[in-house]
């Protein structure tokens, strides 16, 4: 496990290198998404598969495209950037003596009742606690074991967003719309009033109609 | 973690199978790098500009209304893999979840954001 998490979280630090020390801005866009694979990869380590999946087909699917296009909307010649770019160091310097800062405290202080070192696996040293009668005689254990079933965390989400909580779910449909009207009416431009070629119109002409013969007096 | 080991397998032959090919084709080219191979070509010009454009803005706005139905099925997935056994209550809410969507994706048709003139 740890083997496996610190050749991760290595090939995340140095994709975040990459990214911010490379040139070209559409470099540095691709080192992002290799950036979102390397978290993803420490959320499978996690035991977090939905959201490996949100950030699988959100951060790397769509968002690397929106920042791809971001990069090319702004006119901006690479140079400017580069330029712009130089200024950062003493910002970025003071985060990382954070970062480097809080690890070392991490390192010095290790907190064994810490919140976010949940075990996957759920123990069974709270149920053996208060009846442990039930539980040291094998004919029940075995009765247990029986109906002992494994969802992953992704059907558990389904049952509770679907079954329990499906009023958020609506909530979250309307957020979801109210973020599409929005996106349309930003962005939008107006219709301009010129002829525009109609494709369904082009295909379904009638051929037989559409040649009209003239009588000879008429011309 | 071990139901991952497929997923690791297929990155790393994947990995490999490109660090392969490219390896390969650098060692196999033949390199006769000259002066005239060098230089910048624009149909016998030097280049007039930068190689990247601006965009119209039309594509970002396809690209959030992409990103807005990516998180929707997103929210799928968890009804595929274990709402089903909610079973009628959690189809209504699921077809809800629908509807409401498609009523915004009926606006943007109707105001021609898919449009492309």
């Amino acid at each position: 496990m740890s083997s496996s998490f610190a050749l991760i979280a290595t090939g995340a630090l140095m994709s975040v290198f990459l990214m911010m020390r490379s040139k070209n801005p559409v470099h540095s866009v691709f080192y992002l998404v290799l950036l979102f694979l390397h978290c993803s990869g420490l959320l499978v380590l996690l035991g977090l598969e939905y959201f490996v999946l949100l950030q699988l087909l959100v951060y790397v699917g769509a968002l690397a495209i929106l920042f791809l296009f971001v990069v090319m909307l702004l006119d901006i010649p690479s140079t400017e950037i580069l330029r712009h770019q130089r200024g950062t160091y003493p910002v970025a310097g003071v985060l990382g003596l954070c970062l480097i800062l809080s690890a070392l405290l991490a390192f010095t202080q290790p907190l064994v009742e810490s919140p976010f070192q949940t075990s996957p696996i759920p123990t069974t040293s709270t149920f053996t606690g208060q009846n442990s009668d039930f539980v040291s005689s094998s004919r029940h254990y075995s009765f247990w074991n029986n109906y002992r079933t494994a969802t992953s965390t992704v059907a558990n989400l389904g049952i509770r967003l679907y079954g329990v909580h499906a009023d958020l779910l609506i909530i979250r449909s309307l957020l979801l719309l109210v973020a599409m009207v929005g996106a349309v009416g930003l962005t939008l431009k107006r219709p301009v009033s010129v002829p525009n070629q109609d494709v369904f119109r082009q295909h379904y002409v009638d051929f037989q109609k559409s040649l009209v013969q003239i009588p000879q007096n008429k011309i | 973690m071990t139901e991952y080991v497929g997923v690791l397998l297929y990155i790393a032959i994947a990995v490999g199978l490109g660090i392969v090919i490219l390896f390969r084709s650098y060692k196999v080219r033949p390199r006769r790098l000259d002066l005239e191979k060098a230089t910048a070509y624009e149909c016998g010009f030097e280049p007039f500009g930068e190689a990247r454009s601006p965009f119209d803005i039309g594509f970002y706005l396809v690209a959030i209304l992409f990103l807005i139905f990516d998180i929707e099925v997103a929210f799928l997935l968890p009804w595929v893999l274990g709402g089903i056994s909610t079973g009628s209550s959690g189809f209504f809410a699921f077809l809800l979840f629908l509807v409401v969507l498609t009523i915004g994706f009926v606006f943007e048709w109707q105001k021609g954001a898919l449009e492309w003139s």
